[in-house]
């Protein structure tokens, strides 16, 4: 029997059913939830032949439950929530703390952590708040002194307040992580809640199928993964687009203009990827981790052709496909351009990054990018990518200014398919 | 411009960015924490030095590391005590007010927030008028002042003083103590009056950023341009950003490709030279900027990406390091490169000479 793959895009309210070979077998086109969607579609399909969903669900707005922010380590100048908004940090925050403890940027402990003052913590959230968001300065360096404090509030918390780590989050800056955890913790509720509902809407139609979100990079997270880290699928309809747009036309790499809206939006997906712009994504005007892929927006004056240009500037024979209506020679014009998000999801890949400074004082440069290399790997497996697949990105260097240490910031990604469920 | 109140905190910092020519730090945490301090503090107070008396002690500061080390552990409140009461007992008196040392993101929040945390006004002027990546390459060294004493206050309570010496010597002393503290570090330099900074006369360097920021607020570079006197240097995209470290010292190159031809800013912390097909069109000590093009947002050259379409921007810096004794400090030759300095108009006459 052959597999089909569903790509659910609640945004726009498009659903598409694609065989192993990327063609379209069925779709539906509505109004209405992600289960809705499901529900309509597999009217159409075999329920049974559904192996893996992959969804696009409505952006949260960021407004959540009441919780707990602990800082380990790090500038009492610049308190957690310091420079928010105010009525976001006044409706998230519950108890707030910095205590002893924290890394430099070689990995060893700044203080020992004080778990004493943890425990005051969490005794003070109790009752108190939904979740818990736990931050500790160069926590990617090391990761040790949160998860021993995560370890502590579980304890007391229970299994019912979740906690986030800044670590889960690949980025450099601990304000950047912080916020992250600390939004990602205060949607928690809310994006358990409708994810358990579409899970159960899946695994009514099929028990055996898997369930992925789409990630704001195009890639796709598990549902259990999913469902810790709200922030980290902001922008996904627009990354699944990208990435659709390209299946619909049978091109692995291309240059995407999207001019459906009232602006157009000119983006490249290469490799399974979209490039980086380097800047940081926000959400309810916070700085979160999540880099912004490089897209360029133009209105109804903004040169096309030029804008085309900048965004194949590199691979200079990447073709053009185009979803909606401009005047555009020698664009590919899909068909079923409207399913291009959803198509997208369907075909998505998993992805893993690593984004973090790497001490080389013992094993040198080669070293340090082997295990920048490999927790790339590694993060792409966790996301649900076949090991035997994966490809990977050229590690990018930055190496410290104004200090001569042996330091450098790598960033590096590998990506590939999704691993395959074993055929029973 | 009398205090730094919250609405003008986007302002200086995004001017302080112009001032540091491609490094200076990552805007973001300036900005934060400027906001933290206003918040706790209200809005800080800016003096000029006539307004204190002249022999009023002040409190030069500046923020030592690396960005990427800064963006985890900035500075604590607690550091800004430990620097006072360090520099007050070696002194034998009070400090007036707080001095930055240097102009760039961070370097403008930082002493802007140390003042606000010591009840102090923060003088509206600076020793350097741009990033620079030493302590002694300042306008009041150039005025013949030593550096030293040199104070450094880690985050862990370390307090390290160094009292006497070649400037040069203890420019490489002070980042010698900076990997111990985890790369960042509180400090202050320079034995400095108001009747000093009187007469040094580099006036008005955060109300400059909040000038120049607030240029860069509006669409385009051209309201930028007017604001600080510079030029487009070229248009490009991003081909290739690298770097490597020869000499212990980070080196790098962004090749750009124009319309006239491959571009290249070599940098190190900050862009130092610009050049076209081998013709320098502008070198440090004058400022080269590089702002995005869709966002017109001045950038740090190790965030930049390739394929981005970006401006070089060059301008003008003080009068006073286009002397002999400037460009032997920070002319290209200083930082390694045999080049002669060209001005951001492409000139290369000394001060005085034009």
């Amino acid at each position: 029997m052959s597999v089909v793959r569903v790509g659910l895009d609640a945004v726009s309210g498009r659903a598409a059913a694609l065989d192993e070979t990327s063609r379209i077998v069925a779709s539906y086109r509505g109004t209405g939830s992600a289960a809705r969607l499901l529900d309509a579609l597999l009217a159409k399909v075999d329920a049974e032949a559904v192996d893996r969903v992959v969804a696009i669900l409505p952006e949260p707005v960021p407004t959540g439950s009441r919780i707990g922010i602990l800082r380990i380590g790090g500038a009492t100048a610049l308190p957690p929530l310091a420079g928010w908004p105010v009525e976001m940090s006044t409706a998230l925050a519950g108890p707030v703390a910095t205590v002893r403890g924290g890394h430099e940027y070689d990995g060893t402990a700044s203080a020992p952590l004080d778990l004493p003052a943890v425990a005051e913590f969490a005794r003070r959230c109790v009752g108190n708040v939904r979740a818990v968001a736990v931050s500790g300065v160069h926590g990617l360096e090391n990761p040790d002194h949160e998860q021993q404090a995560a370890t502590l509030l579980a304890e007391v918390l229970g299994p019912d307040v979740p906690v986030r780590k800044g670590s889960e989050t690949e980025a450099i800056g601990l304000l950047e992580r912080e916020n992250t955890a600390v939004l990602d913790a205060s949607l928690a509720e809310f994006t358990r809640t409708r994810i358990e509902e579409l899970g159960t809407a899946v695994r009514k139609h099929n028990p055996k199928a898997e369930l992925y979100l789409v990630r704001g990079d195009g890639t796709v997270l598990p549902e259990l993964a999913a469902q810790r880290h709200a922030t980290a699928c902001l922008g996904a309809a627009r990354a699944a687009l990208l990435h659709g747009a390209a299946r619909l036309a049978g091109v692995p790499a291309a240059v995407v203009v999207d001019a459906t809206g009232s602006q157009t939006v000119v983006g490249t997906t290469h490799g399974g990827l979209l490039p980086e712009s380097g800047a940081h994504r926000e959400f309810g005007g916070i700085r979160i981790g999540w880099r912004l892929p490089r897209l360029t927006v133009l209105d109804r004056e903004g040169s096309l052709p030029a804008a085309v240009a900048r965004a194949r500037y590199g691979h200079d024979d990447l073709p053009v496909v185009l979803i909606g209506d401009r005047p555009l020679p020698d664009a590919i014009r899909p068909p079923d351009a409207d399913l291009a998000a959803a198509v997208g999801a369907a075909t998505a890949e998993a992805a893993g990054s690593v984004d973090r400074i790497f001490w080389q004082g013992a094993g040198g440069r080669e070293d340090s990018a082997a295990r920048a290399r490999q927790l790339a790997r590694d993060a792409a497996i966790r996301a649900g990518a076949d090991p035997r697949t994966l490809r990977e990105t050229p590690v990018k260097e930055a190496l410290m200014t104004y200090v001569p240490v042996p330091a450098a910031r790598l960033q590096a990604t590998a990506v590939g398919p999704i691993l395959e469920p074993v055929a029973p | 411009m009398e205090h730094v109140a919250e609405s003008a905190i986007d302002d200086v910092v995004r001017g302080a960015v112009h001032f540091g020519s491609g490094g200076g730090g990552d805007p973001y945490l300036g900005q934060q924490l400027l906001v933290a301090a206003v918040r706790r503090h209200g809005p800080i107070p800016l003096v000029t030095a006539a307004e204190l008396p002249p022999d009023a002690l002040v409190l030069p500061v500046v923020s030592g590391g690396t960005p990427h080390t800064l963006v985890e552990k900035a500075h604590s409140t607690v550091e800004a005590e430990t620097l006072r009461t360090a520099v007050e007992a070696r002194a034998g008196r009070k400090c007036a007010a707080v001095l930055p040392i240097q102009l760039g993101s961070v370097n403008v929040a930082v002493p802007l927030a140390v003042a606000a945390e010591l009840g102090l006004p923060c003088l509206d002027l600076d020793l350097m008028r741009r990033t620079l990546p030493s302590i002694d390459l300042t306008l009041l060294r150039l005025a013949g002042f030593s550096v030293s004493p040199i104070t450094v206050v880690g985050g862990s309570g370390v307090v390290a003083e160094f009292s006497q010496g070649s400037d040069a010597v203890l420019g490489e002393l002070v980042r010698a103590v900076l990997p111990p503290l985890g790369l960042v570090a509180l400090i202050s330099a320079y034995r400095v009056t108001a009747g000093d900074c009187a007469r040094l006369g580099a006036v008005g360097s955060i109300s400059e950023c909040a000038r120049i920021g607030a240029a860069l607020a509006e669409p385009g570079y051209e309201p930028y341009l007017r604001a600080c006197g510079g030029r487009l240097v070229c248009t490009g995209t991003v081909a290739e950003v690298l770097q490597h470290s020869s000499d212990g010292w980070p080196r790098g190159v962004v090749s750009l490709d124009t319309p006239e031809g491959f571009a290249r800013i070599d940098f190190q912390n900050e862009n130092l030279i610009v050049s076209r097909e081998g013709t320098v069109l502008a070198t440090v000590p004058d400022l080269i900027a590089v702002a995005d093009a869709d966002t017109s947002a001045l950038t740090q050259t190790v965030d930049l990406a390739v394929g981005q379409e970006v401006h070089v921007l060059a301008s003008p810096v003080d009068e006073r390091w286009h002397t002999p004794e400037g460009h032997a400090a920070a002319g290209p030759r200083a930082f390694g490169y045999a080049v002669d300095p060209v001005r951001f108009d492409g000139s290369t006459s000394l001060a005085g000479a034009r």
